[in-house]
């Protein structure tokens, strides 16, 4: 099996590859928030754009990932030991791919706008879930982590994702009926 | 290195970038794709610029619920009347912001149809004609404009619609009602008036479509039917194709703006969505919404201009300033009141409606976002369940063996009096260090017999009753004699 971690790309162009990803999934919803508070607070036109709203899009979904990776990736390495470097390198190479599959994927959305907001609340998590935890069976494989240990790891980095999904499908569907 | 970093991600910025302008360029744009030099107009443009000049002249000040726009009804029931119709105003009391008993009217005229009976199908035709010159009520928002563009060139376009019908008398198997709709500058009080109380039952069933213009002038003029597929999209393309009309329609340049909805059975916002006919669209009647916009530049918001800034609902929203942003706004107008002029005499046109109407499309699920809000939990709910059957069934498969404290020992004795299957560490001492512990000191198989001689049993048979001390002072004498070199 290959092994992905083998030759690693620095780590600032790991994080700029993330980040764009999550600027292409999240450019479709991005586009829309950026007109209404543009139009709302009456803000320039020349700012509220395609490319503005593409480079915002992916700002908030970055920065929340890298935070909750690094906040358990730390406690899990001292847990868990293994090469969870390699797993934290592999973990963003999927997440970017994953974000790259959606941003393609959204394109239907010309064809079927109206099926959009709702294919994009329930395709998103479902996705990423997919590709993380087909991530997590190739790191099982891959040895990265000792196997009385990887359950562990499984459910510490593919928990984390779906509690972070679950909560913001939670706090949507309050918002929606509130 | 830091450099070769620097050029790595600048290459992967400029390449996203470089991406997505390509698709932005690329999009589809919202132009007719047919010779719109020549239009086949049904007003005339210089009609229209006088019908607005004198409107606006007459009418500046129409604030909402105030007097001004009472006499402005007035001037527009007197310019119905003059073209020959039977125009009456239809008054309404409702509430806004907490302000109760505010006082509005529509002004409503009737173009019949030839031949009526009680299922004979009705259009309507809107327009608001109301602006927030001054103050409506305590703390309202005053715009302090004439609202040219707000309202003043659709009411115009409306007007002229009046006269056309009336001057030609097109022959229609259905009744045009059109409305000049009070108390909808800024919400759409003068429309939910009209259908609740200013139409008849018949009325609203026979309702087939409702068209309504507003800020008819700027650079295009959209032409927006609906999100889900019509009948009507086609037959409006094809009523402008066949007049050289410059009708845009809206593209996916235009966003679309999630978790907000302007009417029911749509599961997100567009600019098109602004108006009154909402109020319609949510009772199940076909719309068209006749708009002024530029919704074709990379500027997302509700933009009127590619070249200038907006003037609906500012101060700067007055004749001038609309003729000198956009001169040629007289022809959008003609524009937009021809399509609808060769739209109702068309012979398929109300057949085209009526289908609409019979197969409105009821997507009202589409809106209960908590119901597919509950399906992404679902989705991770399943993925949380998954995760602990396959944790339970590795934490069996692969059991995490707890090491057992190891201890050091010594193996005093040698290695054959301990367990050798034990995890404890033993040190053998007796193998490692042959005979001598104690280098120089004989080990503890061999008595210490130079030092402490076998005490051998005495006849006084008081051996037994001797006592230690007894047989320590006889070593002592022993050991007198040593020291005395005797022995």
């Amino acid at each position: 099996m290959i092994d992905i971690a083998k030759r690693r790309m620095p780590t600032a162009v790991l994080g700029v590859l993330v980040y764009v990803s999550y600027c292409a999934s999240s450019w479709y919803a991005m586009r829309g928030n950026l007109a209404y508070v543009g139009q709302q607070y009456g803000i320039s036109g020349w700012l509220i754009n395609d490319v503005v709203a593409f480079f915002t899009g992916g700002l908030l979904p970055f920065l929340l990932f890298w935070f909750i990776t690094s906040f358990v990736y730390r406690p899990l390495a001292m847990k868990t030991g293994g090469d969870m470097l390699s797993v934290k390198y592999g973990l963003c190479l999927t997440v970017a791919v994953a974000n790259l599959v959606l941003f393609a994927f959204k394109f239907s959305y010309i064809a079927y706008p109206l099926y959009a907001p709702i294919v994009n609340i329930i395709v998103d998590p479902a996705v990423t879930l997919l590709f993380v935890g087909l991530y997590m069976w190739y790191v099982f494989y891959q040895g990265y982590v000792q196997r009385s240990r990887f359950g562990m790891a499984l459910v510490q980095i593919l928990g984390t994702f779906a509690a972070v999904y679950g909560l913001l499908a939670l706090f949507g569907m309050v918002m929606s009926v509130a | 290195m830091l450099k070769n970093r620097i050029i790595r991600f600048i290459s992967i910025l400029t390449c996203a970038a470089v991406v997505l302008f390509s698709f932005v360029a690329c999009a589809q744009s919202g132009a007719p794709e047919y010779d719109v030099s020549a239009p086949k107009l049904a007003v005339s443009t210089e009609k229209l610029e006088t019908e607005l000049a004198a409107f606006l002249d007459e009418c500046a000040d129409r604030t909402t619920f105030q007097n001004g726009e009472k006499q402005a009804a007035e001037y527009l029931r007197a310019r119905l009347t003059e073209f020959g119709h039977e125009p009456e105003l239809q008054s309404f009391t409702v509430e806004e912001n907490g302000v109760a008993g505010l006082t509005s009217q529509n002004v409503v005229a009737r173009y019949l149809a030839a031949d009526r009976d009680d299922d004979t199908p009705n259009v309507i035709l809107g327009a608001y004609y109301d602006n927030r010159y001054s103050q409506s009520y305590t703390d309202a928002k005053a715009f302090r404009s004439e609202a040219a563009l707000a309202g003043g060139t659709s009411v115009a376009t409306l007007l002229s619609i009046a006269e056309y019908l009336t001057a030609q008398r097109p022959e229609l198997s259905f009744d045009v009602t059109l409305v000049f709709f009070g108390a909808s500058y800024i919400y759409s009080d003068g429309a939910q008036a009209f259908w609740d109380s200013g139409m008849t039952a018949e009325e609203r069933k026979n309702t087939v479509l409702m068209a309504e213009m507003q800020r008819l002038g700027v650079d295009h003029v959209y032409a927006y039917t609906d999100e889900r597929p019509t009948a009507r999209e086609k037959f409006f393309d094809d009523v402008a194709r066949a007049n050289g009309l410059d009708v845009y329609k809206l593209t996916q340049k235009t966003p679309y703006i999630t978790g907000a909805t302007a009417y029911e059975g749509l599961p997100f916002y567009r600019w098109a969505h602004n108006g009154v006919f909402g109020t319609f669209v949510d009772e199940g009647i076909p719309t068209l919404n006749l708009v002024g916009a530029n919704w074709e530049t990379m500027d997302l918001t509700d933009a009127e201009s590619a070249d200038n800034k907006n003037i609906a609902y500012t101060e700067n929203d007055d004749l001038e300033t609309l003729k000198e942003y956009h001169p040629d706004h007289a022809l959008k107008m003609a524009t937009a009141a021809t399509l609808v002029i060769r739209a109702l005499e068309s012979p398929e046109f109300i057949e085209v409606m009526q289908s609409d109407r019979d197969n409105f499309p009821h997507t009202g699920l589409l809106t209960e976002m908590w119901v597919w809000y509950m399906i992404a939990l679902g989705v991770t709910l399943v993925v949380a369940a998954t995760l602990i059957l396959v944790y339970g069934r590795l934490v069996k498969k692969y059991p995490i063996v707890a090491p057992q404290p190891r201890r050091m020992k010594m193996a005093v004795f040698g290695m054959d009096y301990e367990d050798r299957d034990s995890a404890d560490i033993f040190i053998d001492i007796k193998s490692s260090v042959g005979e001598d512990i104690f280098p120089g000191v004989p080990n503890n198989d061999n008595a210490l017999d130079g030092i402490f001689p076998p005490i051998t049993p005495t006849d006084s048979g008081g051996d037994n009753n001797k006592t230690p001390s007894d047989e320590s002072d006889a070593r002592s004498d022993n050991d007198d004699d040593i020291f005395d070199g005797k022995q």
